[in-house]
């Protein structure tokens, strides 16, 4: 194992009471402990943070350094500060993950203690924070190899693993997906000279340059998203202000996959109906959750039979806790989401045979295995959603709830989605701008 | 019975003497041929010159210079051999009559043992009388003298008046050599040359054996020594010829460079070791008198190593810029000016991080001629912190360069130059970047590398005088002489950046085009030391082969 830098001890599976027995992949979630303060509503318990001077090692690597409250000195030097007391809060970090998986937690726990300096007076107060990652994320991040040479990775390798470390609790991003872009900037900018640390790494202007050049070639979009975990951790890590240049104004176009014509959507119906067997549910399920319910791709998969809920008049809700949001069929498509939701019980709605919660690929390999007769398209989730998106805008439905439903943050994000949407008749828009009469 | 070898046998005698006639009837050798061939030894003065040095001299007149040089050139084109048995054979059975007239040779071939050996005898006092004008001490070359005698030789070419007579010995030579960029140049055959400049030294082996000292007997060739071949480490025995080829560079751009011919534009014979840079130099002023443009001056690890005075500064102030190699020893950090480092030649950013200023350090031969993918990231990574000119070499072949954070197209983005040279704030809105256009316009200034100043420079800057020089005041100069610079910076630096696409794209090609003509060369002194079979029918004059047909410092 290589060694981190500042790693917790409780990075190791063995040394964390909790860790790797959780099945949730939320952290250590568990009752408190008298005395400590309880954040963001949750019951608290020390988690790999052990009571009492002799287990009270939340990091460090000796352990005879650290005791209780008592802090170890910080950066300046001996007899210069005069050490006053100190206090510590302990709590959880909550960061929001994908919505398949539930909100994750991090233990965490800040020492403070007040110096002061007999000569000028002047007090400090010297920060000492643990945050404490789950065993699953703690693994992740040990056992990340990129694909890349041994000579470029190994340089870097260390320091990557512990800015992502620290980052990890704090931004809502997937520690593989920060792993994979933290490690590609370090590596580039090793080879344009620049030493081995991760504070030059995320100025702006080295993340800026990374983005315009070291990704030359890849999509904009791409690139975007890259820039944008690169940022968050640097926001996470860098809390000063250090003269950094402003971040540079960049866009990149947006090009959502096309809806299916009204014909296609019909006819790629009439195909799944007929596959037979496990497929024509599957395929039926893809259809009814992305073209009846627009979900993502990434939240197909996470769908159970117990997610849905029939209410009167036939109509079907999806109202998961994980989904954070409240999702209506479509009316054709209520009937068909029913009886699957009723076939599968407590089970998954889309390929309920797979081993694993969620598996890359596990969504698009179902179209790569079933494709349908010649002249029509293949099925596309991507593409069922738009049609969900692009259908309800053509009906005039409001944009805020529609991007509500659709899980966007705000309307603005369907801006790209009104190019397939016609303009009203003008009667019709003369009646509308008129407004009903008094 | 006589024997065959009686020396009182006066049909051995003249056997021993003869000048061999051609046995199956010489081919003739077109008018037009030796038309241009005089043509080329008139143009270039030579024959002139050597009569105005014979023009005291007593006794009969003789076979006259230009008769003896018109031969050799003659046997040089056509057997490939410089030697006054072929000379005498082409002049006296090869011409045709018109010729004939033009040399003032008897329009017959001599009939007889008699007068062939007599006019063949004309033809070596022609000779004779020639370097004996030109040699400032006379020895007998059939036997090997005694090392002291040889010494004492070989300390009178190295006398002043040695060096006068050797200079002009290789004055003389050049211009035999410069006749033809004249008459290329006259006749617009060096529009498409630009001016480029490869330069190197070729060994020209000799067939005599080295200096004994067991024996104590020195070398026939007194002056000749050790040529020591910097790619192999072979060592020939023979001299150095230093060679100017017409070269090029590509573009950036990757246009095809304009014809021109592979001219060779000079040429120097001397010591192995001695005078390497201003043997150079010597060609390249004579060059510089034919109101030639000047380019990239391309020279390999032999002119590097010559000091500064001796070469790169004459060459900077007759307007060449260079392109150098160096030793491993030399790679790397090299020195510094106005505390600016000077890496692999080129005056870098002082905030130029480590990693690349030490890329090429101790890098071998092996590894600068292929350069893998970690290093040619970092020589490409380098070239953003390179100072840029700001104003070409004067008259004493200094330039003026600037900071890389500096003028209209900077190629860095410097906080410390910011701070010291504050540009008024300009209200243009921020530029935004659309990722997905292939080609921008124009490179955005986020894409530019930053220089990175340390927290407590950035927390508590230093006042001006506390920073470098280089980056007070923006631009300075630099000197091309060591005397108002540091000998280091005069020596080793060039004008293309060191195993960047630039300087490769001026190297290489010169390189190319010089190891062409000093191949041939070689060959042709291997060929001239065995006997050719036939005449060399069919081929252009090789300029490169002059130093057969060329008067030796010896």
């Amino acid at each position: 194992m290589p060694h981190l830098p500042f790693a917790c001890d409780c990075l190791r599976p063995q040394d964390c009471p909790g860790g790797g027995s959780e099945a949730s992949h939320g952290g250590h979630v568990g009752p408190g402990a008298s005395g400590q303060q309880v954040g963001d509503g949750l019951p608290v318990h020390a988690g790999c943070l052990r009571e009492g001077p002799q287990a009270d090692v939340p990091f460090g690597h000796d352990p005879g350094e650290r005791g209780g409250d008592v802090l170890n000195g910080g950066g300046t030097g001996v007899g210069e500060l005069a050490v006053g007391p100190g206090f510590r809060i302990a709590g959880k970090l909550a960061r929001r993950r994908s919505p398949v998986h539930a909100t994750d937690h991090a233990d965490a726990l800040l020492y403070v203690k007040i110096a002061t300096n007999p000569f000028t007076g002047c007090l400090t107060s010297q920060w000492d924070w643990s945050v404490t990652l789950s065993s699953q994320v703690s693994a992740r991040i040990r056992d990340y190899r990129p694909r890349l040479p041994r000579d470029r990775w190994a340089p870097v390798a260390d320091q990557v693993r512990a800015t992502v470390a620290a980052a990890a609790p704090v931004t809502c991003y997937e520690a593989g997906h920060l792993l994979h872009v933290v490690g590609r900037l370090a590596v580039w900018a090793d080879s344009t000279g620049l030493p081995c640390d991760p504070g030059l790494w995320l100025r702006t202007e080295t993340i800026d340059a990374f983005i315009l050049i070291g990704l030359a070639g890849r999509k904009g979009s791409t690139r975007q998203t890259f820039r944008t975990w690169l940022r968050r951790t640097r926001e996470a890590l860098v809390w000063v202000q250090r003269g950094e240049a402003p971040p540079v104004r960049i866009a990149a176009n947006r090009r959502p996959q096309p809806p299916y014509e009204q014909g296609e959507l019909a006819r790629l119906r009439g195909w799944v109906e007929l596959l037979p067997g496990r497929a024509r549910l599957d395929g039926l399920a893809l259809m009814a959750l992305t073209a009846g319910c627009g979900l993502t791709p990434g939240e197909v998969p996470a769908v159970r039979g117990s997610d849905l809920r029939v209410i009167a008049q036939g109509m079907v809700v999806l109202d998961a806790v994980w989904l954070e949001r409240l999702v209506a069929c479509r009316a054709p498509w209520e009937q068909t989401l029913a009886e699957l939701a009723a076939a599968a019980g407590n089970g998954y709605l889309f390929r309920p045979g797979r081993k694993v919660e969620a598996a890359k690929n596990l969504v698009s390999s179902w179209p790569a295995r079933h494709k349908p007769h010649a002249g029509l398209p293949s099925l596309a989730a991507r593409r069922l959603r738009t049609t969900w998106i692009v259908d309800l805008l053509r009906q005039r439905i409001d944009p805020a709830l529609v991007a509500d439903a659709a899980g966007m943050t705000s309307a603005a994000a369907l801006g790209p989605y009104f190019h397939w949407v016609p303009p009203l008749a003008p009667r019709q828009a003369a009646e509308l701008l008129r407004g009903p009469r008094p | 019975m006589r024997r065959p070898q009686d020396p009182d046998d006066p049909l051995t005698a003249i056997r021993w003497l003869r000048p061999k006639p051609p046995l199956s009837g010489a081919a003739k050798i077109p008018d037009s041929k030796v038309g241009q061939l005089l043509t080329l030894l008139d143009r270039s003065g030579v024959p002139q010159e050597l009569e105005d040095l014979l023009k005291n001299r007593p006794g009969p007149k003789g076979i006259r210079p230009r008769v003896v040089l018109a031969g050799l050139l003659l046997a040089v084109y056509y057997t490939g051999r410089a030697t006054v048995a072929d000379a005498w054979r082409i002049l006296h059975y090869g011409l045709e009559p018109r010729a004939r007239t033009w040399l003032n040779i008897p329009d017959r071939p001599p009939a007889g043992p008699a007068a062939r050996i007599a006019s063949s005898k004309r033809l070596y006092r022609g000779l004779d009388t020639i370097t004996t004008v030109l040699d400032p001490v006379r020895h007998d070359r059939r036997s090997r003298l005694p090392l002291r005698h040889a010494d004492f030789h070989a300390a009178i070419w190295d006398s002043a008046e040695g060096r006068e007579a050797a200079a002009r010995i290789q004055h003389l030579t050049n211009r035999l050599v410069l006749a033809t960029v004249h008459m290329a140049h006259q006749r617009g055959h060096l529009r498409g040359w630009r001016g480029d400049i490869g330069v190197d030294a070729t060994d020209i082996r000799v067939s005599a054996r080295d200096h004994s000292p067991r024996r104590g007997t020195a070398s026939v060739e007194i002056t000749a020594g050790w040529h020591a071949k910097g790619g192999t480490g072979e060592k020939v025995f023979g001299y150095s010829a230093a060679l100017a080829i017409a070269a090029h560079h590509r573009d950036q751009g990757n246009e095809t460079p304009k014809a021109y011919p592979q001219l060779c534009l000079g040429f120097e014979l001397d010591t192995p070791g001695f005078r390497t840079g201003p043997n150079a130099i010597t060609i390249l002023t004579q060059l510089a008198q034919l109101g030639l443009p000047t380019g990239i001056l391309a020279a390999d690890r032999a002119y590097t190593g010559c000091s500064a005075p001796t070469f790169q500064t004459p060459a900077r102030r007759l307007g060449y810029r260079l392109a150098l190699d160096y030793k491993v020893k030399e790679r790397g950090l090299q020195g510094s000016w106005q505390q600016a480092p000077l890496v692999d030649g080129s005056l870098l950013c002082p905030l130029t991080p480590a990693p690349l200023i030490h890329a090429t350090t101790g890098a071998d031969d092996n590894t600068v001629r292929a350069p893998g993918e970690q290093l040619r990231e970092k020589i490409e990574a380098r070239e953003p912190y390179h100072f840029k000119l700001k104003q070409g070499p004067d008259a004493r072949g200094a330039i003026r360069v600037m900071c890389p954070a500096s003028g209209p197209c900077p190629s860095v983005n410097c906080a410390r130059h910011d701070r010291l040279h504050p540009q008024a704030h300009t209200t243009m809105p921020a530029r935004v970047i659309n990722l997905d256009t292939p080609h921008l316009r124009t490179t955005p200034a986020a894409a530019r590398p930053t220089v990175h100043i340390s927290d407590a420079e950035r927390l508590a800057p230093p006042p001006a005088d506390a920073l470098p020089p280089a980056c007070v005041g923006g631009s300075f100069t630099v000197p091309a002489d060591s005397e108002a610079a540091d000998w280091r910076l005069a020596k080793y630096r060039q004008d293309v950046h060191y195993l960047h696409t630039s300087w490769l794209n001026a190297y290489r090609p010169s390189a190319a085009t010089t190891k062409g003509p000093t191949a041939a060369s070689r060959a042709e002194r291997s060929t001239s030391a065995t006997p050719s079979t036939g005449p060399h029918t069919g081929k252009s004059p090789r300029h490169s082969s002059s130093p057969s047909c060329s008067p030796s410092p010896t």
